[in-house]
């Protein structure tokens, strides 16, 4: 940001020296386009959903990595449903939901549909009453995603 | 470019969702290849239109004196020409091949900001509908050069504010191009993508977009001062208020140089890739290339001043310019020198994208030989403004940035529509173009040095000779495209049985993570990042094969 937002800058402060200054705001127009993209991206570089299967918990947060976190949501484990809905027209990606008591959460949002379809598999057999031995606790050890980065390398 | 492929992808895999159907498909699209296929389309439609107005020049200076249209219509074809030609064909056709390639190229599932990248196409028909608009304005299209200099820009009539508009959105959409380039390429490889293995069209399209991030805002604070000289009593380049025109000419070649650098950066990518995969042979110093496009870059800030050696500077400033412009040449010639260092000893073979680029290599080198004798200020005194000057730029920029796009398009075509384009025609496309290209240009040469003034539609009898081969060649040049035209949309269509069923890697010397996708690319492609520790990327590369030498020495 530092290599164009110096020699940007310093372009048009050396123009507007010389009194031709209009061109000073477009390259601040510009330069904070630039930094807004990065930032963006950078951003949506960092956003983590993590799902945590604690005893009879199901804890959902969400937050940017090194950033504040977030907590969605905390269920019981054994009343809460997963599902994956068809996007709501045509070609909207599909959605992965988390249900219970009549609420209704989206997860997995930055996943592809194959990804979600996966993940809804592994969130079923993790949510099952009886856990197969060693998936409980901190599932992130486990095959699959599970406790997951799920928007990492996005 | 690929319609038919996709409906396709939508039977093999049900649940992977492809494009809607229709023309709201075209114009909701977020998608990095339909936006690549969209600037595509547009820039040979614009490339159409700028050679119909070349047409008119040329048919106009078949013969000395006055044939088909009066002086004033002349200069508007001059002056829309070039805008059309460099904002609406080789602009919008590098954003097009590097929306295509730079996501497969990296392994990435679509550029960073997949939104902006929509409304910075659809930007250009609005842009382009207003500037051709102001053909039938009262007072006609701008004439006063696409460099746009004051005092005689001012004359222009009611077109002047829309041509300023014009170049304001062209400037925002090749801006939001570049942005979006930049930061996808920054922070969106793939894993083990580090920035010294990315395949050289990537790295040039950085520094590309590098350039354009730098000088786009100069040229808009330019054609506002423009604006407001005229129309709100400002005098930034007026005399009589205290202003200085000559100033906006040292701004408009601070942009206007790095701007003729843009448009040939992307184009030395493509050579760089496509000539090692024809030689079957790594590219011949990768770094060296880097470094080299990296310092072009740099000198390219350095030089603008070469295009107003008869304006008056001080001596010291005609040899300042006139060193740092000959100075180019040294990484302009590594350049070649690499090229031809890998095909040295290579089992070269010669289809059409290879034909392109090695053609490339020849005749860009022949553009930037004229430049160094331009870059002699003594020597510029007399072809400055002269025919000489634009065989120079044509050099550079047909041969050398549109024959490296039709190259890349005839490389990558089986790629983006799962068929073969037909060699043979392919081949007599590359021998039409390169033979009517030169006949169109090499002679203009002559006419230059001999006197001959560009931008006027009457000239002295003696450049007769040379005027008649070059509209003979413009006219051959202009109908062989159209066998490309043709070519290439029997791809995307599958007319006449094209050939299908291609393999991932068409051609068998190509390297990179694109060739590891299905021909046709699926409408979405790495979505999972893939894993570059395989030979694919570093194939292509000798510096990694030095290293590993290194290591068992
Ligand atoms: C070795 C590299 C190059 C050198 C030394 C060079 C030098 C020059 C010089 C001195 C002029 C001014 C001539 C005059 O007006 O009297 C000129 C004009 C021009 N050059 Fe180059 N050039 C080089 C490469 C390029 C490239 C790569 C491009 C574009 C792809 C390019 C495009 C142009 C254009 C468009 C003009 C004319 C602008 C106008 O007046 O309308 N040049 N060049
Ligand atoms: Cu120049």
């Amino acid at each position: 940001m530092a290599l164009v937002a110096v020699p940007g800058l310093g372009i048009a402060g050396v123009f507007a020296a010389q009194g031709f200054w209009p061109i000073f705001p477009f390259a601040g127009l510009e330069l904070s386009a630039l930094g807004a993209a990065l930032w963006v991206s950078l951003r949506r570089n960092r956003y983590r959903e993590v799902l945590r299967f604690e005893g009879g918990q199901l804890v959902v947060e969400c937050g940017d990595l090194g950033g504040e976190v977030r907590r969605v949501l905390a269920w019981p484990r054994t009343w809460t449903r997963v599902a994956l809905e068809r996007g709501r027209r045509g070609n909207d990606p599909q959605r992965l939901l988390l249900m219970y008591a009549g609420r209704r959460v989206e997860i997995g949002r930055c996943l592809t549909d194959d990804e979600r379809a996966a993940l809804r598999g592994r969130i079923k057999e993790l949510l099952r009453p009886v856990v197969p031995e060693g998936a409980a606790g901190a599932v992130g050890r486990g095959p699959g995603p599970s406790t997951q980065d799920m928007c990492s390398g996005e | 470019m690929a319609h038919h492929d996709h409906a396709h992808d939508d039977h093999a895999h049900d649940e992977h969702h492809g494009p809607e159907k229709g023309i709201m498909r075209w114009i909701k699209t977020t998608n990095h290849k339909d936006l690549g296929t969209l600037y595509l389309f547009f820039a040979f439609t614009m490339f159409f239109i700028g050679g119909l107005m070349s047409l008119v020049i040329r048919a106009e200076l078949f013969h000395p004196g006055l044939q088909f249209v009066d002086p004033e219509f002349f200069n508007q074809m001059t002056t829309m020409h070039a805008l059309v030609m460099i904002f609406g064909g080789v602009m919008p056709a590098w954003v097009g091949l590097a929306n295509w390639m730079v996501p497969m190229m990296i392994g990435c599932s679509d550029l960073a900001l997949p939104r902006i990248n929509n409304w910075g196409f659809w930007i250009l028909p609005f842009a382009f509908a207003m500037l051709l608009g102001t053909l039938f304005m009262e007072g006609g299209a701008p004439a006063g050069g696409w460099t746009m200099y004051p005092p005689l820009v001012l004359q222009t009539g009611n077109a002047f504010p829309f041509l300023i508009f014009a170049v304001h959105l062209m400037g925002v959409s090749s801006i939001t191009g570049a942005i979006n380039v930049a930061v996808t390429i920054l922070n969106m490889r793939a894993p083990g993508m580090s920035l010294l293995k990315m395949p050289l069209f990537v790295w040039t399209w950085l520094i590309t977009a590098y350039l354009l991030i730098a000088v786009m805002p100069v040229l808009a604070g330019a054609v506002t001062m423009l604006l407001t000289d005229k129309y709100f009593l400002t005098s930034f380049f007026t005399a009589s208020g205290g202003g200085d025109p000559v100033m906006f000419q040292h701004i408009f070649w601070f942009f206007g140089h790095p701007e003729v650098y843009i448009l040939i950066l992307p184009a030395f990518g493509i050579v760089s890739t496509i000539i090692p995969t024809f030689a079957r042979k790594a590219l011949f110093g990768y770094d060296s290339m880097v470094y080299a496009v990296a310092s072009i870059a740099f000198l390219s800030f350095i030089v603008w001043a070469h295009h107003m050696f008869t304006v008056g500077m001080p001596l010291a400033g005609e040899l300042f310019f006139m060193f740092a412009t000959m100075l180019i040449a040294v990484p302009t010639g590594v350049k070649v020198f690499n090229w031809v260092a890998t095909m040295w000893k290579g089992s070269m073979t010669f289809e059409s994208p290879m034909l392109f680029a090695l053609a490339f290599v020849f005749l860009f080198t022949i553009g930037g030989f004229s430049g160094l004798m331009l870059a002699i200020t003594p020597v510029d005194f007399q072809y400055h403004d002269t025919y000489f000057v634009v065989a120079h730029f044509h050099y550079v920029l047909v041969p050398g940035a549109v024959f490296a796009i039709l190259a890349g398009v005839y490389y990558w075509i089986p790629k983006w529509t799962g068929r073969m384009y037909s060699e043979k025609w392919g081949k007599i496309h590359f021998w039409l173009s390169a033979i009517f290209i030169n006949i169109t240009f090499f002679p203009q040469h002559f006419a230059g040095l001999a006197g001959m003034q560009r931008r006027v539609p009457d000239y002295a009898v003696q450049f007769v000779d040379w005027n008649v081969w070059s509209t003979i060649g413009a006219f051959g040049f202009f109908l062989a495209q159209f066998i490309f035209i043709f070519n290439m949309l029997a791809c995307c269509y599958g007319w006449f049985g094209r050939k299908q069923g291609l393999p991932d890697r068409v051609w068998e010397g190509a390297h990179g993570l694109e060739w590891t996708v299905p021909s046709p690319a699926p409408y979405h492609t790495f979505e999972v990042p893939p894993v570059i520790s395989d030979n694919e990327v570093t194939a292509a590369h000798d510096s990694v094969d030095a290293l590993d030498k290194h290591k068992l020495s």
